[in-house]
């Protein structure tokens, strides 16, 4: 017999017409408001409970190296040259053609090696499975799939050329058009 | 059927706590949202993005402009014209035809390059099987494969090249037909450029997101979150940001990159916080509070540990002042030479009388104004216990006269003629005027005592251990006409006035207890204190010093930071407590400053090695043997600098071997004169003997010379009567050189004499100087002229040459 | 279309095995699903399915053992969130504290909310541990599991203690450095102890930092004993505990003379909790009367306890958000704080210090406290109050532990607000910027006359009691007697000696070259 659920209202009924099947509605109490208004306010505490804990597993900062360096000025660079000067602490090669420059990313599309410029027969040759890239980056030999990816660079502010590796630009996608993937640079 | 207690109430209860808890997590939410940070960076943002629009606004202004309206038209026909030119190219196939021709061309560079690899590996693979073979004849086996193989892979190789050529030569022909619409588009790109990248910045600071900005300075082991509410502090100010965007003033973020320096090695402040109060530390528990601006110089000091800070006089200045007036005497720095900077007091019993002495004790402004011994508050009582102690202070041999016996005729105007030849002037004012290398001699005569003066006069080194006066080597007679002459004229003709000194009792053991006490052997060598410790605190460290462990003592009325202490001991040493020893140095509102900043550099821990600046020397220079004995005897070092030790009264020795004549140093060194006309102070004669000299010249000929200076620049018959009137004309009108210099009767005073500049000068020493004067004499006044060759040998021919060929070629050989 | 009303849907999803499988009953108010709810829930089943109405007084336990659970789960998940930004290296571990502070959303109010939960869990076990005395709920059948209560009070106060160092700030390190120092001065085992046979590099205090000074093996140990080697160990005894309370039924109040006799008797056989109706004992009775039943556990208790709970967390959270966390500069093994006090709840210990060496204020009086507590039950053989607050029916054991608990509280309140540099005597509006002066003369008895007094002390609480008191103290075995008097003589020794230090001035009752008393 259902009783008065919290001991002082008035024995209810459920409401008729809700249902023809009594047992299986879900009851409530006549004076539901407050049980309703309790209920919301602890389920909101909850669901905030569990918003603020998810939220704190976002910090506000990260420690890790920054992912944009700028790598001095475009004068610096030779024309028809591929400078290894960030290679060891950037992974990243900077070319500079006729048209301007590019940054490769100094990481093998085989299997993620260091491949090594070859100033002499004018190639980056990976020493792990022999992939070869000519200066582009395009891959012609070996078991690379695909080209060297580019990163994105641009001239920042002060003069400098601004290699940010968090972008990152595929060959084989058409990325290489884009004009963050390479900065025309005229003399 | 169960019937509970009644439980209205708790429904009630139950509600109303349930909704607070979710009231208390919505505040909680709404709180964290919305950090102080955001709002400061919103503000900065909206900023950077009103500039960005007005820039927009003004790129389009201008590019609306007749003129540009103009340009632009011409480019955008020109590009039409380029694009139908090349749709005609286009349409009659020959772009097409060129594109074919570079596919092709590439398809062959591509297959030429294969077959060459391929080859290559197949030639390297049989050269290793001929490596390693381990007998001749398989070796052997292997060579017609090898031969073989290598004249393929020649053979390919140079296939391979022709086919480069042929596929860029492919590439250029393409270029070529498509290059007037790229260069086309390019002309009008740039014209458009300003307004693009205006639009670019416009993007830029719309989208620019609010995050918590960061510098990770890990070798100074910081993190620095300043720039989060500080946007654009990273950034030089330049006068085209307005306020909120107004970034660092001066040059100091380009000089100091932030990602190697951060913010708070210089400023202070607590970088990892990102709300205030605690951002800018100026609370419990945070020891390094943002500093006022003022003591940001003494932050620089901290690495640039040279004598001079660019940019920031103050703490170069209060670095110079600690020495000067001796702090390090009683306060101990790490890293601060701790030479004493007053008079050895060890005969001072002989030196000097009681009413002096005790005049001397009482306030030594009143007898030397501007002497750098401070004023100890002594009492009557002190003055005469410490009088007792320091008059029993004699030399083992006492003085042959105690006064003067008898004063020869004409004695006092001999020794007026040699005090003025003497030069004394060079190192002693006489009552305010002159240097002040040596004590004011105005008054000497009442101070020191006839017999001390006379014995030090002829041997100072032995009566005042450690003095800086040179042996003059003066006779007895000198001597006593000189002391003749400082008795009559030089002392204070009112010392019948002087207070007598304080008729106490005295005791040599309660002197020996106030010498003990306030440390006098700090600045003066004292017999039998030589190794006793400092009696001030010591300073290492002491910009860190806690402010709970600087003692306030009596005064509440000093603000409670280690400024206000500081400054306070500075203005009055003795203020904090009775029983402070510190004396009264008087300093002016200057000095005061510039102390302070020099002991805001003092810190605790110092920056990793890579950080520091103009570090000094490690070995000083140190004149050796028999030339180091002499320098030693005369004091050179006093007035002259060689390799960066010595005073800077006179000029620098470090390469007087390359830059003078060796018979022209010869003879100064017999007799010195001036080479300037306007010169105040003048080199005094020594009276070296002729061995001395040799020893002296030889040593800065062989030793202090500058490798780069050659010793002959111009072959004789190079000096051709044109080559001298060129230099001439040089002289005279090019460079009108005789505005600042001389020869003979003309010409300007503010350089040196240079008409017997080929008797004094090497000629190696005045060919450089005209080539580049910059690298002998970095603070020379002369402008830098940097003569081309040809110009500087014509002009030094003309110097060498001024008394006629005749005097070059003797002085030549 | 009909369908998809939402009621229908509704319907069909709770007739789905799915929904039957999660739920095993119903929602509705019936009987049967109450008592479901109770007995085949995990969390709840703890509780019985129905209790009697005087269980539902909260004035009867003001919920502090629930209260106390409900703070160490808060712990536990604060105290895991927190794990996740912080590392126990000296080097970083402030800087952490920082970055919680300023970089990590809510880390500032979450690290608040762990502080101000750990002092008051200590706070709540405490006074749990006192509301089970006043009614005499450690009376047997319950004898063991007030043992096992008194090592989770001891816990507690380890998880606090251990969990202090880790903000490595001043505080930490000094407090810490001075709560192990007192661990040196343990008889035999402590370097500095009395009977030494252990040298600094192999004490006890070696053992619990793990080098001869607080640092960073220190550190990592103590993070080690503070996130997973006590908290597991806690919730083990917690389980026993609880199966312990649940056995037991609960706080009972008392049952009518006759069925306390034979719950003295039977103390294993479940014995009725006291019947709504008085005096009414028998079990079958029990059954058939519905009336003296009690009430459903579900909702009514549990109701309550909800609500308990929410003004909890609203108390806590609100305290949390709006009072920070104490934090100071960065630990500084060389430069000392004056004063350097220990947490708050060993305070107490180190106000000891004054009146006696630390191998008795720090090791012996600390060990015979806990002794003491988990033998009160066996030593307290007066049966009556079982169920209710009083302490007219049992004068000794009532006042031995109130004397006990508020020397213990007043000594926290002395260390915490009245002493300061020097460990001085300061009044609260006294500054301590102005540090008195260390004067003392005292003087200490001649050791025939302190042999004489500590043995005529000893001597005479062992003879008085059971003289005076034959009804009493005469009924006992001598063991218990013994025990008994030696643990009351131990904790009288603390009030006596102050009175002997502050009145006369004497510092020592006995000198021996080993150790002073």
């Amino acid at each position: 017999m259902a009783e008065g659920g919290y001991g002082t209202a008035r024995p209810a009924r459920p409401p008729a017409g809700e249902g023809s099947d009594a047992a299986a509605t879900v009851w409530m109490p006549r004076r539901d408001w407050l049980a309703r208004v309790t209920w919301w306010g602890f389920l909101g505490s909850l669901v905030a409970m569990s918003g603020a804990s998810l939220r704190m597993m976002f910090p506000r900062v990260t420690f890790d190296p920054p992912a944009t360096f700028r790598a001095g000025r475009p004068e610096e660079y030779a024309v028809g040259t591929v400078s290894e000067r960030w290679k060891k602490r950037h992974r990243v090669w900077v070319v500079r053609t006729a048209e301007g420059f590019f940054a490769l990313s100094a990481k093998c599309t085989h299997l993620g090696c260091t491949p090594n410029w070859i100033e002499t027969e004018g190639k980056f040759k990976c020493p792990c499975h022999g992939s070869g890239f000519d200066p582009s980056g395009v891959n012609f030999e070996g078991p690379a799939p695909r080209p060297l990816e580019r990163f994105r660079i641009a001239l920042a502010e002060d003069g400098q050329l601004l290699v940010d590796r968090s972008r990152s630009f595929r060959q084989e996608a058409g990325e290489w058009d884009r004009p963050e993937a390479f900065l025309p640079f005229a003399g | 059927m169960s019937v509970g207690p009644p439980l209205f109430p708790l429904r009630g209860w139950t509600a109303v706590t349930a909704t607070a808890l979710a009231v208390l997590f919505g505040l909680l939410l709404v709180r964290e949202a919305g950090p102080e940070w955001r709002r400061h960076q919103r503000r900065a943002i909206e900023a950077r993005r009103q500039l960005a629009e007005r820039t927009v606004a003004d790129a389009e202004r201008s590019l609306a402009r007749p003129e540009m309206r103009r340009r632009l038209v011409e480019a955008e026909r020109r590009l039409e014209d380029a694009r139908r030119a090349e749709h005609v190219r286009q349409k009659s196939g020959e772009i097409d035809r060129a594109q074919q021709r570079l596919a092709g061309a590439d398809r062959q560079f591509a297959d030429a390059r294969d077959a060459l690899q391929r080859t290559r590996a197949q030639y390297q693979a049989v050269e290793r099987s001929f490596l390693l073979a381990k007998r001749v004849d398989e070796r052997e086996r292997w060579r017609p494969e090898l031969d073989r193989l290598r004249a393929e892979v020649d053979r390919l190789a140079v296939d391979r090249d022709r086919k480069t050529a042929a596929r860029d030569e492919a590439d250029r022909l393409v270029q070529a037909l498509t290059a007037d619409v790229a260069s086309a588009q390019q002309a009008l790109a740039a014209l458009q450029d300003p307004l693009v990248r205006a639009r670019g910045e416009l993007t830029a600071a719309t989208e620019q997101p609010t995050r918590v900005e960061q510098i990770l300075v890990d070798p100074l082991n910081r993190v620095d979150r300043c720039p989060t509410c500080h946007l654009a502090s990273t950034r030089q100010a330049t006068e085209m940001n307005p306020a909120p965007l107004a970034g660092h003033v001066g040059r100091y973020v380009v000089d100091h990159p932030p990602d190697r320096f951060g913010c708070t090695i210089c400023h202070g402040g607590q970088g990892r916080a990102t709300r205030l109060p605690p951002a800018h530390g100026r609370i419990a528990y945070w020891r390094e509070p943002l500093l006022d601006r003022e003591l940001i110089g003494g932050r620089c000091a901290v690495c640039h540990v040279g004598a001079t800070v660019p940019g920031e006089p103050y703490a170069a200045r209060g670095r110079r002042l600690f020495q000067e007036f001796g702090c390090q005497g009683c306060h101990e720095v790490e890293g601060v030479s701790t030479a004493r900077i007053g008079p050895s007091l060890a005969g001072i019993g002989a030196k000097v009388g009681p009413t002096w002495l005790a005049m001397w004790l009482r306030d030594p402004k009143t007898y030397l104004p501007n002497t750098r011994m401070p004023n100890f508050r002594l009492s009557s009582q002190e003055i005469a216990d410490l009088s007792a102690l320091l008059l029993s202070l004699r030399r083992g041999d006492a003085p042959a006269r105690d006064a003067r016996t008898s004063v020869a005729p004409g004695a006092v105007k001999r020794g007026e003629t040699l005090f003025k030849a003497s030069r004394c002037i060079s190192c002693h004012a006489i009552n305010g005027r002159g240097a002040t290398l040596g004590p004011d001699l105005g008054r000497v005569a009442s101070k020191i005592r006839e017999a001390w003066l006379f014995e030090f006069l002829q041997d100072p080194p032995r009566v005042l251990p450690g003095t800086r006066m040179p042996r003059y080597r003066f006779s007895g007679a000198e001597a006593a006409d000189l002391v003749a002459y400082l008795s009559q004229e030089l002392r204070d003709f009112d010392e019948g006035m002087w207070p007598p000194p304080p008729a106490a009792p005295d005791n040599v053991d309660e002197g020996r207890r106030l010498v003990r006490k306030y440390g006098c052997f700090g600045c003066h060598e004292i017999p039998t204190f030589e190794q006793v410790g400092k009696v001030g605190a010591e300073l290492t460290g002491y910009a860190d010093k806690e402010v709970e462990r600087l003692d306030f003592g009596l005064r509440q009325d000093v603000p409670r930071t280690w400024r206000a202490w500081t400054d306070t001991k500075l203005r009055d040493p003795r203020g904090f407590r009775d029983t402070l020893k510190m004396p009264d140095f008087q300093f002016t509102e200057r000095d005061r400053f510039s102390l302070l900043t020099y002991l805001a550099s003092l810190r605790e821990d110092k920056p990793p090695t890579e950080y520091l600046r103009d570090l000094p020397p490690v070995i000083p220079y140190r004149p050796e043997g028999r030339f180091g004995k002499l320098v030693g005897e005369l004091n050179c070092l006093v007035c002259h600098t060689i390799r960066g030790q010595g005073g800077s009264l006179a000029p620098d020795l470090s390469r007087e071997g390359s830059r003078v004549r060796n018979d022209w140093l010869r003879r100064f060194l017999d007799q010195p004169n001036t080479i300037r006309l306007f010169l105040e102070e003048r080199m005094p004669r020594f009276r070296l003997s002729r061995d001395e000299v040799d020893v002296l010249a030889t040593y800065i000929e062989d030793v202090l010379v500058d490798p780069k200076v050659p010793a002959i620049v111009l072959a004789p018959r190079e000096i051709t009567a044109d080559l001298v009137k060129k230099g001439r004309d040089l002289y005279y009108q090019t460079y009108a050189c005789d505005s600042c210099h001389q020869i003979g009767t003309s010409g300007g005073a503010i350089g040196p004499d240079l008409t017997l500049a080929a008797e004094r000068l090497t000629e190696g020493w005045i060919y450089t100087w005209l080539r580049d004067s910059r690298s002998l004499e970095p603070e020379a006044r002369e402008p830098a002229y940097e003569l081309p060759d040809q110009e500087a040998r014509a002009i030094t021919a003309f110097l060498l040459t001024l008394k006629g060929q005749a005097l070059y070629r003797a002085a030549r050989d | 279309m009909s369908l998809l009303r939402p009621s229908v849907v509704w319907t069909r999803v709770k007739a789905s095995a799915a929904w039957r499988s999660l739920f095993r009953h119903g929602y509705e108010d019936t009987r049967r699903n109450r008592l479901l709810q109770t007995a085949s829930n995990v969390f709840l089943h703890l509780h019985p399915t129905t209790t009697p109405a005087s269980g539902l007084r909260f004035s009867y336990t003001w919920g502090l053992g629930g209260l106390s659970l409900l703070l160490f789960v808060v712990l536990t998940l604060t105290g895991v969130l927190l794990m996740f930004y912080y590392v126990p290296d000296t080097r970083r571990a402030f800087d952490d504290m920082k970055d919680i502070e300023h970089v990590v959303p809510f880390g500032q109010f979450l690290r608040n909310l762990h502080r101000w939960a750990a002092h008051a869990m200590v706070i709540t076990v405490w006074l749990h541990m006192l509301r089970v005395f006043l009614t005499s709920s450690y009376k047997p059948p319950r004898e063991f599991n007030w043992g096992v209560g008194v090592a989770l009070l001891v816990f507690t106060l380890l998880l606090s203690f251990s969990g202090y160092l880790l903000p490595w700030d001043q505080i930490a390190f000094w407090a810490i450095t001075v709560g192990t120092n007192m661990a040196t001065a343990t008889p035999l085992l402590g370097a500095e102890g009395p009977f030494s046979l252990v040298t600094y590099d192999n004490d006890i205090r070696f053992l619990i930092l793990g080098s001869r000074f607080v640092g960073q093996s220190a550190l990592l140990r103590f993070y080690v004993l503070h996130c997973l080697a006590l908290p597991l160990a806690a919730a083990v005894l917690m389980a026993v505990h609880f199966w312990r309370v649940r056995k037991d039924k609960f706080s009972a109040k008392a049952a009518p003379p006759s069925s306390s006799v034979a719950a003295e008797a039977t103390a294993e056989s479940p014995v009725a909790a006291g019947p709504a109706v008085a005096g009414n004992a028998s079990p079958a009775r029990d059954r058939a009367a519905p009336a003296s039943r009690g009430v459903d556990v579900w909702p009514h208790l549990v109701a309550i306890e909800f609500l308990a709970m929410l003004v909890a967390l609203v108390a806590l959270q609100a305290w949390s958000m709006w009072v920070d966390a104490p934090l100071e500069e960065v630990a500084s093994p060389t430069n000392t704080p004056n004063p350097a006090k220990a947490p708050w709840y060993f305070l107490g210990l180190q106000e000891m210090l004054v009146y006696f060496d630390p191998w008795i204020a720090g090791v012996v009086l600390p060990a015979l406290i806990i002794v003491g507590l988990i033998l009160l039950p066996y030593l307290d053989s007066n049966p009556a109050g079982v169920g209710v607050y009083t302490l007219r029916r049992r004068r000794y054991a009532g006042s031995v532990f109130l004397i006990g608990f508020f020397l213990w509280v007043g000594f926290i309140l002395v260390g915490q607000f009245f002493r300061g540099p020097g460990w001085i005597w300061y009044w609260p509006w006294e500054s301590w910027e102005v540090h008195k002066p260390v004067y003392e003369k005292t003087w200490n008895f001649p050791w025939p006359v302190g042999l004489a007094a500590i043995v005529g002390y000893v001597a005479l609480g062992l003879h008085l009691p059971r003289r005076l008191r034959p009804a009493v103290f005469g009924t006992i075995s001598w063991g218990r007697y013994a025990t008994l008097m030696l643990l009351v003589l131990g904790m009288l020794a603390l009030p006596i000696k102050m009175v002997l230090r502050l009145a006369f001035d004497v510092h020592y009752v006995l000198v021996t070259p080993w150790f002073r008393i």
